[in-house]
């Protein structure tokens, strides 16, 4: 199966998501998420193809954009993760809701 | 066919008894077990993916049972 001219990134058109989107808090939570699991999927994938290099290219291209999107979501929300893992402004913001599993 | 005694696990009913053996000793015959490689393709957008719980277009097997 030669998959070398398919581009892993292209965007097919994305449907609507059937969650209701109220804020712009829950729809930039929303797009970490589907990045998330788009890099635990292609992580899982490598452990098994390490050599395939499309799927590590698309792995690559999806850390960094998930990483802009955690930091640009905890720039006006606040911390998404604790122990260690994200800075918080004055004073300990971990503490306010809503944590991001209440959303 | 070939026998392989596991001593310690519970039987199935109908499990065929070890022929070669007198006492009750049941044994399990060996099955095979496989998982067809699998080759990346055109995958999902992040958003899809989510949607699909998976970000590979062949593996979206909705149960509807």
């Amino acid at each position: 199966m030669d998959n070398s001219q398919e581009n892993p990134q292209a965007q097919k058109i994305v449907q609507p998501v059937k969650a209701d989107i109220n804020n712009n808090q829950q729809a930039m939570l929303l797009e970490i998420q589907q990045l998330q699991f788009t890099a635990i999927e292609l992580n899982l994938y490598l452990d098994t193809h390490p050599n395939d290099q499309q799927a590590l290219m698309a792995y690559n291209s999806i850390v960094p954009q998930l990483k802009q999107r955690i930091a640009s979501y905890e720039q006006l929300y606040g911390p998404l993760f604790h122990f260690g893992l994200s800075t918080s402004q004055y004073p300990w913001q971990w503490i306010n809701s809503p944590w991001p599993w209440d959303m | 066919m070939n026998y392989y005694p596991y001593p310690n696990i519970p039987v199935m009913p109908g499990t065929p008894p070890k022929p070669d053996s007198p006492t009750l000793d049941f044994a399990f015959q060996l099955a095979h077990a496989y998982v067809p490689w699998q080759n990346m393709g055109q995958v999902f957008s992040p958003a899809e993916a989510l949607m699909h719980g998976t970000l590979f277009p062949e593996l979206v097997m909705p149960y509807t049972g």
